[in-house]
């Protein structure tokens, strides 16, 4: 009995614990939630540069600072802005995207290139 | 009236400070990983005026003990001034994640008279002078009492009480301890794999091993418990299983695997102070690539499964484990024990359960012989001494610290050529580790950064040969210099020099700890912050489990870090000098030999300090 319960608490610390990471990441809110890596435009550009999104809906951002400067989040069209987002934090929008194509850019001068860090979000 | 004076007065002071204080322009370039120029010096009252300019990405500036906090973007110029009105020595560290090496970017501003620094030299000569003093009235304390008070066989024994008792004779301990600890570590492991190669300073992995575990390591588990970082290691949980062929009862059979016995000659500290040394190499890997530490930490788990298959019983801890050569050595200066509470049951006691092992546990792992034992260096505390013993007989003390420095030898210390060279080696190594982590991680100097971070070949190539010389050439030579004094000095001439040199080298071990716990303040008070973040999200996923994923970055109490920082080295030396003279009496039996030949050790130990005292306040 005894061994049983140590080899149970065993497997629950180890194989338990990725299960219930994975778990969890799982059941966030994930199908209306999109992920952009934010990077200046000689380690990367944005990623992904072209986002598709689903139009008329309720969707999250999130964007991900992984660079090593801060960036900006800018849809200029849609009078949309993050003022900053430091290197290695994360910033989330909620916004609903009528059908259409929207420019987004970084809005720090971030690099030589800054004026190159340009993406693009197509709702439809 | 009294109204009109004071507002003169007031005004009188304002237009003094304008007239007398001096301006001291400094234009402050950030560049990864330092800054230029790297120590600035002003002084007191003096006003500086820091036009700060970002030269690659985008850089911070926060200064110790003043608070002072900004940043630049890449081309932005920033200007600041700052009134230099607190004395001392002030790291400024960049704020803003630049890169794997952000949190080690430092900079000294050092605003003169430097009293921190004053106030540790003239505490360390005043202990030293102390010292000496007593020395030549030969009014040092007795040899078996600690500062003339405290008896060292004195023990408060933790296992008379029923509670406790019963806990450590449980088959469930230490591994309920050891099945949490397995817990944090597959979230640091996966952290660790997830986090690549970015910067880690987000990094559950990084953040978890290399600043908390190292900090509580160095300033609380060694130093008080000992191995007890051995007890709940969940690292040779496996291997132990395979061995037992049963994770918690006790089988009463040969354990599996091959068995084979370690190399006799290789059965004390050498391979763990050279593969220390080796392991430190890449630490300007380890500690900022989550990628690394995954590396690390698979082969550490690969390696202890590994040996365990080969190797019999807990041969991966004791000889290969890179970081239990100087838990060994250090646990000697420890406030625990586990030891035998009445050796003449041991000796009428046949069938010696503690090593062979019975239905109760199994045989000591860490093929000690617990009826035999006097010191901490081989001794993990796995309690398994505790339950196999028929009597009882074996306790878990609470002792003045360092009583094991003085313990004699054993039959088994000459057999595998322990307690010599070897422990010796590991102290003094330890000290040079030391000074190449300092120059890396917490001081100003790029070129040290550059070459621990093996940025080209040939700069990890010096690396390597400027480590290995300091740690093995520069400063045993250094150290054997005073001991060949001592040994000239005493006139005792029957006496090798060698035992000498392996005997003072455990005045190192409380100053080792002590400028490891220092080092590790510095590390745990600026960057303690980032544990908020990385607890909530680990993963860096966006996760927001206990709602303080947002805590931004801010270092804690670094105002009071030089005074911590002196209290640490003082305690140390203040030991050194303690156990120091015992071991002059133990070497040259007369007490009049032990003076003379102390004398030029403690010379040593209080050069050693003020240097210590310098670089971590001086400059």
């Amino acid at each position: 009995m005894k061994e049983i319960i140590g080899i149970f608490l065993v497997l629950i610390s180890t194989i338990g614990t990725l299960l219930g990471i994975f778990f969890y990441e799982n059941s966030r809110e994930k199908s209306d939630t999109f992920t952009i890596i934010a990077m200046a435009p000689e380690r990367g550009n944005w990623d992904p540069e072209v986002l598709k999104v689903p139009a008329g809906k309720d969707i999250t951002i999130i964007i991900k600072n992984e660079d090593v400067v801060s960036h900006g989040f800018i849809i200029p069209e849609l009078d949309l802005f993050i003022r900053e987002i430091k290197a290695g934090e994360l910033s989330k929008i909620k916004w609903r995207f009528e059908k259409g194509q929207y420019l987004y850019m970084c809005g720090i001068w971030c690099s030589d290139y800054h004026m190159y860090m340009i993406g693009k979000i197509i709702a439809k | 009236m009294g109204k009109k004076i004071g507002r003169i007065i007031f005004l009188f002071f304002i237009i003094s400070n304008l007239l007398f204080a001096k301006e001291v322009h400094v234009v402050l370039r950030a560049k990864r990983y330092s800054y230029s120029p790297n120590i600035i010096e002003v002084k007191k009252d003096d006003l500086l005026i820091l036009r700060f300019i970002s030269e690659d990405v985008t850089h911070g500036f926060f200064l110790d003990g003043y608070g002072t906090e900004f940043y630049a973007h890449p081309g932005e110029i920033r200007e600041i001034i700052i009134k230099a009105n607190k004395v001392g020595r002030f790291t400024f560290r960049c704020s803003r994640t630049c890169g794997e090496f952000h949190p080690y970017m430092v900079g000294y501003l050092i605003v003169t008279p430097n009293w921190h620094q004053h106030l540790g030299f003239l505490l360390i000569f005043l202990f030293g002078i102390f010292s000496l003093v007593l020395t030549i009235t030969g009014k040092q304390s007795p040899q078996n009492k600690l500062f003339w008070k405290i008896p060292l066989n004195w023990r408060f024994e933790l296992t008379k009480f029923k509670w406790f008792h019963s806990i450590v004779k449980s088959r469930f301990f230490p591994l309920i301890p050891i099945i949490v600890n397995l817990f944090i570590f597959t979230v640091i492991i996966f952290a660790a794999f997830v986090g690549g190669f970015q910067p880690g300073n987000y990094n559950f992995g990084i953040m978890i091993v290399w600043i908390l575990w190292w900090s509580l390591l160095m300033l609380f588990m060694v130093p008080i418990i000992g191995r007890f970082w051995c007890m709940i290691c969940p690292f040779p949980l496996f291997g132990d299983w395979f061995q037992r062929g049963s994770l918690v009862k006790v089988k009463r059979k040969k354990l599996n695997g091959m068995n084979k016995k370690w190399v006799r000659n290789l059965r004390n500290l050498w391979p763990l102070v050279i593969l220390f040394w080796i392991t430190t190499l890449f630490s300007g890997f380890f500690t900022v690539r989550p990628f690394a530490t995954f590396l690390l930490l698979a082969a550490i788990i690969i390696g202890a499964c590994i040996i365990a298959i080969i190797y019999e019983k807990r041969t991966f801890c004791l000889y290969i484990c890179p970081v239990s050569g100087f838990q060994g050595l250090y646990s000697n200066f420890s406030m625990t024990e586990i030891r035998v509470k009445d050796p003449e049951i041991c000796k009428n006691h046949r069938t010696k359960d503690c090593i062979t092992g019975n239905d109760k546990g199994y045989g000591c792992p860490w093929q000690e012989l617990p009826f035999d034992m006097n010191r901490n260096t081989y001794c993990g505390m796995c309690f398994e001494c505790i339950k196999t013993c028929t009597y009882d007989n074996m306790a878990f003390n609470i002792r003045p610290p360092g009583v094991d420095f003085l313990n004699p030898r054993k039959k088994t210390d000459d057999l595998y050529k322990r307690r010599d060279l070897d422990e010796a080696f590991k102290a003094l190594t330890m000290l040079g580790i030391f000074l190449t982590f300092f120059l890396a991680f917490q001081g100003p100097f790029q070129y040290f950064k550059d070459t621990i971070r093996a940025i080209t070949l040939p700069k990890f190539l010096t690396y390597i040969l400027e480590s290995a010389f300091l740690d093995f050439v520069f400063v045993p030579l250094t150290y054997l210099f005073f001991v060949f004094i001592s040994k000239k000095l005493s006139g005792k001439r029957d006496i090798s020099l060698r035992k000498i040199f392996v005997e003072y080298s455990y005045t190192l071990v409380p100053i080792g700890l002590a400028v490891w716990a220092a080092f590790s303040l510095a590390i745990i008070l600026p960057n303690g912050s980032y544990l908020w973040h990385i607890i909530s999200d680990p993963f860096a996923w966006g996760w927001n489990l206990f709602g303080t994923a947002r805590i931004p970055w801010k270092p804690y109490l670094t105002n009071f870090l030089p005074y911590l920082q002196i209290f640490v080295l003082i305690f140390g030396f203040i030991f050194a000098l303690e156990y120091g003279y015992k071991f002059s009496r133990n070497l040259y039996k007369n007490e009049e030999k032990a003076k003379k030949g102390w004398i030029p050790i403690l010379i040593y130990l209080i050069l050693l300090n003020l240097f210590f005292v310098f670089i971590f306040l001086g400059g």
